[in-house]
């Protein structure tokens, strides 16, 4: 079954790299998505059809848990998987992520492998392949 | 604990390995950067108090910011604009500052990177600074400066 993903981040360089990663990374995508804050997302979700979404935890306008927030106030956006890409290890903001209802919580720097992982962990769907571990310098 | 600035090297190291498959090495002072160098500027802001805080600035040569952009997206070096490069640098800053703030430990808030024109005045006396770290990165220098918000101990 193919997937709409969104992705979420301020950054261009960023958001070109997960659009990478997720090509290589072997997991179907009907449809993938970007936006620049949380505001932003909540507009592309209210257009578009999402399974996933993978959001920066620092951003401006609104971040990170202020968009999880959102979403768990909304009953259908509730059931959509998480995760939470921070710099930060710190525990504050890992565990706020969980409690507001991240599915999954990604540190960066992470390798396209660990995003390929947590995005399947986070879509319930078994690891067959492993494409993106092969997957190195300037070689997405 | 480590300091503030052993925590700042580490991070620098662990990112630019990880992310960017570049290995920086430590530097002798080597004069002044030159003007087309481009500067990230990000503050760390202590949360229990109004005033205190750190304010990171990066310099970036040329060289260094297209090979961190190729290496970070997989593009070739004719793919890139000054946007792109830019934009990885800001991430490249965001995701260091982060990495620090988890080693060293401390409670402070990250701002956001801004890029800035710094007065070469101001580089030149600031790269002399024991607070300076001073980079080669496959021959492309690279600069990082932590600087005390409002002169206090760094």
């Amino acid at each position: 079954m193919p997937y709409g993903i969104l992705v979420v981040d301020d950054s261009s360089s960023a958001l070109m790299m997960y659009r990478k990663i997720i090509e290589v990374s072997g997991i179907p995508v009907r449809e993938l998505t970007t936006a620049r804050n949380g505001q932003e997302a909540l507009q592309q979700l209210a257009l578009h059809s999402i399974d996933l979404i993978l959001t920066d935890l620092h951003m401006p306008v609104m971040d990170g848990l202020q968009l999880l927030e959102h979403l768990a106030a909304e009953p259908k956006w509730r059931p959509i998987p998480v995760i939470m890409i921070t710099s930060e290890g710190r525990s504050e903001a890992v565990e706020r992520s969980k409690a507001l209802g991240a599915a999954g919580v990604l540190q960066k720097p992470f390798t396209p492998e660990e995003v390929r992982r947590v995005m399947l962990d986070c879509l319930g769907v078994q690891d067959h392949g492993n494409t993106a571990s092969s997957t190195e310098k300037g070689d997405f | 604990m480590e300091t503030l600035l052993q925590a700042l090297k580490k991070a620098i190291f662990s990112v630019f390995e990880k992310m960017f498959f570049l290995f920086p090495e430590e530097a002798t002072p080597t004069g002044t950067p030159a003007p087309d160098w481009q500067w990230v500027a990000i503050e760390l802001r202590e949360t229990a108090a109004a005033s205190g805080g750190y304010r990171l600035e990066f310099g970036f040569s040329p060289s260094l910011g297209r090979e961190m952009a190729v290496n970070f997206l997989g593009l070739d070096e004719g793919d890139l604009t000054d946007e792109i490069v830019t934009a990885t640098l800001h991430e490249a800053v965001n995701v260091v500052t982060g990495n620090l703030l988890t080693a060293c430990g401390r409670t402070l808030d990250m701002g956001l990177p801004e890029r800035f024109a710094p007065d070469p005045a101001a580089v030149r006396q600031r790269a002399a600074l024991p607070t300076a770290t001073h980079l080669l990165v496959e021959e492309s220098p690279c600069l990082v400066l932590l600087l005390p918000l409002n002169g206090g101990p760094v």
